[in-house]
């Protein structure tokens, strides 16, 4: 029997979660519908690179049923940064240089925003945009790190030489990287190029906002990170933050794309304008061309190994392709030479990255943040020098994992816990890696192969960032509590992962923890969801407070029942005496009472707490899988994946495999079909639909796959809990191109890894 | 960047003369509404632009899968989905089946026509490939007349087909098939739910092992669906050898007019034509027992 009546066990959605969905009741930010409420819509740049030099909105504001047409001049002049520039970097210290305007008055990308109309009805605000006259001067654009880079190129943005939005260091370097080559017996590199993805949520971008009389600001937004987008906006407005209320209704997907701010301040600037509530909902060609994509990056990498396998020296380069503003990229490039060069123990590491601007959508994160791009090219890099070194890929990661106590990949503090070799050994065993290497042979026109990945990931960003979460929870007469929250809930279920937590603190059903959640007015500071941090830093702040509240109703328990609050327990709704479970009072009882004291004493049992975290405790895991690709064809079919992950104590199995089935659909989409094409011409996203993007779905997943968890509880996780959103699809992507090299022989530099690439590989190989 | 549809008047003929006439009338201006699957998505997109929609949806006796002496019939209003159950369907033009069965969206399929698939005259249609290797006619009707055409004939170039102004498609026929007869239908595509980037619909007529009439039908090679004739000749009246068989795939490769888009190469879909025309005579082969 388990020591736990909650945790650990799978546990459905909340009712309060789950029921909306699927009935459709749920609000989300496109549900949101208010009196008077106006449609906004907005006017992009058709051109990639362009000095607006007039603007005339006269005809359009002639337009009946047209409210409010806005162009850069009716709207502050403040530059922000779409990733919040107060999100701050505490290792490294930089933080994100605005480079943005709300509506600008030089296009930098096909999309760019510069007017925007608040109209009666979607037929009247679209007719308007026609009559919005802008004179453009087309300047030349670049689209490629490449060709931003000559130099001659045009110059982006005045602040940013050369359209260097970026140069950074790996902060973490150690050693030194040319000793550690001559010393080394075999060195691999090679040049990877990954490409963007997009996060493809289901619900489009959207905002509704409205100003009240007294100029008080209310957003429903789907930004994952409610609190900086609140302290941004207040910048933008130059608002005060209690003047402004973000509320984050159901969030239909987001990926990291909802990360940043988007169309927030257009909506907010016409509701201004208009005294009435606007709206702004994307098409989804709005969606696929302006939102922030995962950053496409070419990185170098070259690693040296002793013969026996052990890494000793490596040193990564990496160019991020920024789109027109720094927006995550800026991030997300720097971050990516973490998750590469902090994975494996080495002794000698080095790297720097090159963040560029170009004339295109602005890049930043996405699930992984870096880490499945890194893991692309390191986990190949590793396999190349296996296969040099005459080592098995199992063997050679084994030899080079981390142990706990080690500095972890974000930063020197420590890693908590990590059980990667055991995810690996038995990742290996399961998929009968040994077996069907040695029995496989290169011959007919299907082939099949093995892959495998091993991951690193975090549990939030600490200390890159600083990860702050607060709960409030107060129990109600009938003992159900109310849990205040506010992370964003972007439809991982972290609801009902967190009342479990909260649940088997309190000794009550997690269906008795009613959530609130989704206000910045309602609940205290919370960063947000990203990082893979809710369940481990919500989580720490939820049970904080659960262990406040049990202490009140505890100490209130002994009064009533007149003994110490040592000798009392509470479970299954009821708090008695351990010695004597007889003796004792349901938490109701206790709860009325207390609230309802006819002596005059009443209070509201309630905890509070913030959690700042100060630990990074990484999950840990391993990817195997089998594919089977067609020579003739060029097509690659994935038969088969295992996954071992060690994400400390898991509280939900159910939610946690749904977190993993996703990532290995993502992972798939992002290995072999996800392309995002821009015109080299024009600059226009022609991959701008579900349509022409393509996503894996239910079809191209595997017939088989094996999810294993490692189950040990983390010292610093709440219940022993660690991250597991992003690592779920961090080496999926990996561990399918060292599967197709071991079918085919022939390695892929750039996904997506697709038939035609595949066809022309093995073509040049057969010509030598 | 927009969603909403544009405003549009509003049509629903109880008979297929008085559609007719609506076509004739209002000319280029409107077009014919069956599922909308396609029309509606495109309206939206902006792609098109229309100031009428004439809905058939309510015109008695369009919605009918039957087959007799004459062959297989489909009305202008028979769902997809219609069809991909129909026993006839399934068990005498299985290579229609195919094709039908490997559009993965059940929504679609329930709501998309045949005829409207047809009429959308892309060349990636699934439909339109089997049914070219089976030698479907189209049935028009006008204002005053009806007439019949080989889909053969139907296809102009990319989205143009030989419908006269005030004509609309009120079915098709599939004649019945020769005794001996295997179909074979594939595709390629990115994902399941995508459209082809190639796909294959080869019929022979096999008689005492000898190969007696074949039709070998291309999607997504050219600005219509096409047939490989010249490939069809290389395999008439052999016995299916290897050698016929390469050599017929060899020629259709070469009669094919890819380009690049954002779903493949020209070069990839040029050297797919050769492997798909290969490998559907061999599931031919397979399936008709022809030895070599
Ligand atoms: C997500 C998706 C996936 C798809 N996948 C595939 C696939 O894998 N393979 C494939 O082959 N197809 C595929 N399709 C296409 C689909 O089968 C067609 O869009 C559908 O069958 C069209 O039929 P409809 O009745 O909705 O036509 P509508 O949209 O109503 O009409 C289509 C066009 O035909 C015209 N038209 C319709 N009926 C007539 C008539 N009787 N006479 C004259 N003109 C007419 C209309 O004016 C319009 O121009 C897919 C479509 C979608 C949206």
């Amino acid at each position: 029997m388990s020591e736990f009546s909650w945790v650990g066990k799978p546990h459905p959605p909340l009712k309060m979660e789950g029921v909306p969905k699927v009935t459709g009741e749920a609000i989300y930010t496109v549900d949101v519908k208010l009196p008077g409420m106006l449609v906004g819509k907005i006017l992009r740049s058709p051109h990639p690179h362009a000095k607006i030099l007039r603007i005339d909105k006269s005809k359009a504001e002639r337009l009946p049923g047209v409210k409010a047409v806005l162009t850069f001049e009716d709207i502050p002049k403040v530059k922000y940064a779409s990733s919040f520039r107060d999100m701050p970097m505490a290792t490294s210290g930089t933080l994100q240089p605005p480079d943005q305007y709300v509506l600008t008055d030089k296009a930098r990308y096909v999309g760019d925003p510069v007017a925007a109309v608040a109209a009666v009805d979607e037929y009247v605000a679209e007719e308007a945009l026609k009559l919005i006259e802008v004179e453009y001067e087309p300047l030349p654009a670049v689209f490629t790190i490449d060709d931003a880079l000559k130099p001659d190129a045009p110059q982006i943005h005045d602040h940013a030489k050369g359209n260097i939005a970026a140069h950074v260091k790996y902060p973490f370097a150690q050693g030194d990287v040319e000793k550690g080559f001559a010393e080394a017996d075999c060195v691999v590199e090679g040049t990877f190029f990954v490409p963007r993805q997009v996060g493809a949520h289901l619900e489009p971008q959207a905002c509704t906002a409205y100003v009240d009389p007294t100029g008080k600001v209310t957003v429903w937004s789907p930004c994952q990170l409610t609190f900086p987008l609140r302290r941004e906006l207040a910048k933008i407005f130059s608002l005060p933050e209690g003047m402004i209320n973000v509320v984050t209704p159901f969030v239909g997907g987001s990926f990291g794309t909802r990360l940043s701010l988007y169309c927030e301040p257009i909506a907010i600037a016409l509701a201004m304008k208009t005294g009435k509530p606007v709206k702004i909902v994307h098409s989804k060609e709005e969606d696929f061309s302006t939102l922030e994509t995962r950053t496409a990056d070419r990185v170098t990498v070259k690693a040296g190994f002793k013969k026996d396998g052990t890494l000793i020296a490596m040193q990564m380069k990496v160019y991020t392709w920024a789109g027109a503003y720094a927006a995550r990229a800026y991030l997300a490039g720097p971050i990516l030479l973490m998750w590469g060069l902090g994975h494996y123990r080495c002794p000698n590491t080095d790297g720097e990255c090159f963040v560029v601007y170009t004339n295109t959508t602005p890049a930043g994160a996405m699930r992984g943040y870096g880490n499945p791009e890194a893991s692309t090219v390191v986990e190949q890099i590793m396999d190349m020098a296996a296969e040099k070194l005459g080592i098995d890929p199992v063997e050679l990661r084994l030899k080079n994992v981390k142990k706990a106590g080690e500095p972890s990949n974000l930063g020197p503090c420590p890693i908590e816990s990590t059980y990667e070799d055991e995810c690996i050994r038995i990742g290996a065993e399961r998929i009968g890696w040994w077996e069907k290497r040695k029995l496989k042979k290169q011959e007919g026109v299907k082939r099949r192969g093995l892959g495998m990945a091993a991951m690193m990931h975090c549990s939030g960003a600490w200390p890159l960032l600083i990860e702050h979460s607060s709960a409030m929870i107060k129990f109600n007469e009938d003992g159900s509590v109310n849990m205040i929250i506010n992370p964003a809930f972007p439809g991982t279920h972290c609801w009902t992962t967190l009342a479990q937590i909260a649940a088997e603190e309190l000794g009550i059903s997690p269906e008795d923890v009613h959530v609130v959640t989704g206000s910045t007015d309602t609940a205290m500071f919370d960063l947000g969801s990203h990082a893979s941090r809710t369940t481990y830093v919500t989580g720490n702040a939820v049970l904080e407070a659960a262990r406040e509240a049990k202490r009140q109703l505890l100490e209130r328990a002994s009064k009533m029942l007149g003994v110490s609050p040592e000798e009392l327990t509470v479970k299954d709704g009821r708090v008695f005496v351990k010695a004597d479970p007889s003796k004792g009072l349901t938490i109701g009882e206790i709860a009325r009472s207390t609230i309802w004291d006819l002596k005059g004493e009443s209070f509201n049992i309630s905890g509070k707490a913030s959690w700042s975290s100060r630990y990074s405790s990484p999950p840990t895991g391993a990817y195997f899988t089998e594919v089977e690709v067609d020579t003739e064809t060029g097509e690659v079919k994935v038969l088969k994946f295992v996954v071992v992950i060690d994400c400390g104590r898991v509280i939900n199995p159910m939610t946690v495999e749904g977190q993993i089935q996703g990532g290995i659909s993502q992972g798939i989409g992002y290995a072999l079909y996800e392309d995002y094409v821009i015109n080299k011409k024009t600059g226009v996203v022609e991959s701008d639909n579900f349509n022409t993007y393509r996503i894996a779905t239910n079809y191209e997943m595997p017939e088989e796959i094996e999810i294993i968890f490692i189950n040990k509880p983390d010292p610093k996780g709440p219940f022993g809990a660690k991250g597991v959103g992003e690592p779920a699809m961090v080496g999926v992507a990996a561990a399918i191109a060292n599967a197709v090299y071991d079918a085919i022989g022939v390695r892929l530099r750039e996904l997506p890894i697709t038939p035609e690439k595949i066809l022309k590989a093995l073509k040049e190989k057969e010509k030598g | 960047m927009v969603r909403v549809l544009t405003p549009f008047e509003y049509f629903e003929p109880k008979t297929v003369e008085e559609a007719s006439n609506l076509l004739r009338d209002y000319g280029e201006k409107v077009r014919v509404l069956a599922g909308g699957v396609d029309l509606l998505a495109r309206i939206r997109r902006r792609e098109i632009q229309v100031e009428g929609l004439v809905c058939i949806q309510r015109i008695p006796g369009l919605d009918y899968v039957r087959q007799d002496s004459e062959g297989l019939k489909i009305g202008a209003l028979t769902t997809l989905r219609t069809l991909e159950r129909s026993q006839e369907v399934r068990e005498n033009y299985r290579l229609l089946f195919d094709a039908i069965h490997s559009i993965h969206s059940i929504q679609v399929k329930n709501m998309g026509t045949a005829v409207g698939n047809l009429c959308i005259a892309t060349p990636a249609s699934d439909v339109a490939v089997s049914l070219l290797a089976l030698d479907a006619q189209m049935k028009i009707a006008g204002p005053s007349s009806e007439r019949s055409m080989p889909l053969e004939n139907f296809y102009l170039g990319v989205k143009r087909t030989a419908l006269q102004p005030g004509e609309l498609v009120t079915g098709i026929l599939v004649p019945p098939l020769p005794k001996g007869s295997f179909g074979a239908f594939m595709k390629l595509v990115r994902t399941a739910t995508d459209i082809a980037k190639v796909n294959v619909a080869v019929r022979a007529t096999l008689r005492n092992g000898g190969c007696e009439e074949v039709r070998i039908a291309l999607g997504s090679v050219a600005p219509t669906i096409v047939r490989a004739r010249k490939a069809e000749e290389a395999l008439r009246g052999t016995r299916l050898e290897r050698e016929a068989v390469v050599e017929a795939a060899e020629r259709a490769a070469e009669e094919v007019n890819p380009i690049t888009d954002i779903r493949s190469t020209a070069e990839y879909r040029r050297e797919m034509v050769k492997v798909l025309t290969r490998r559907a005579v061999e599931k031919i082969k397979v399936e008709a027992g022809v030895k070599g």
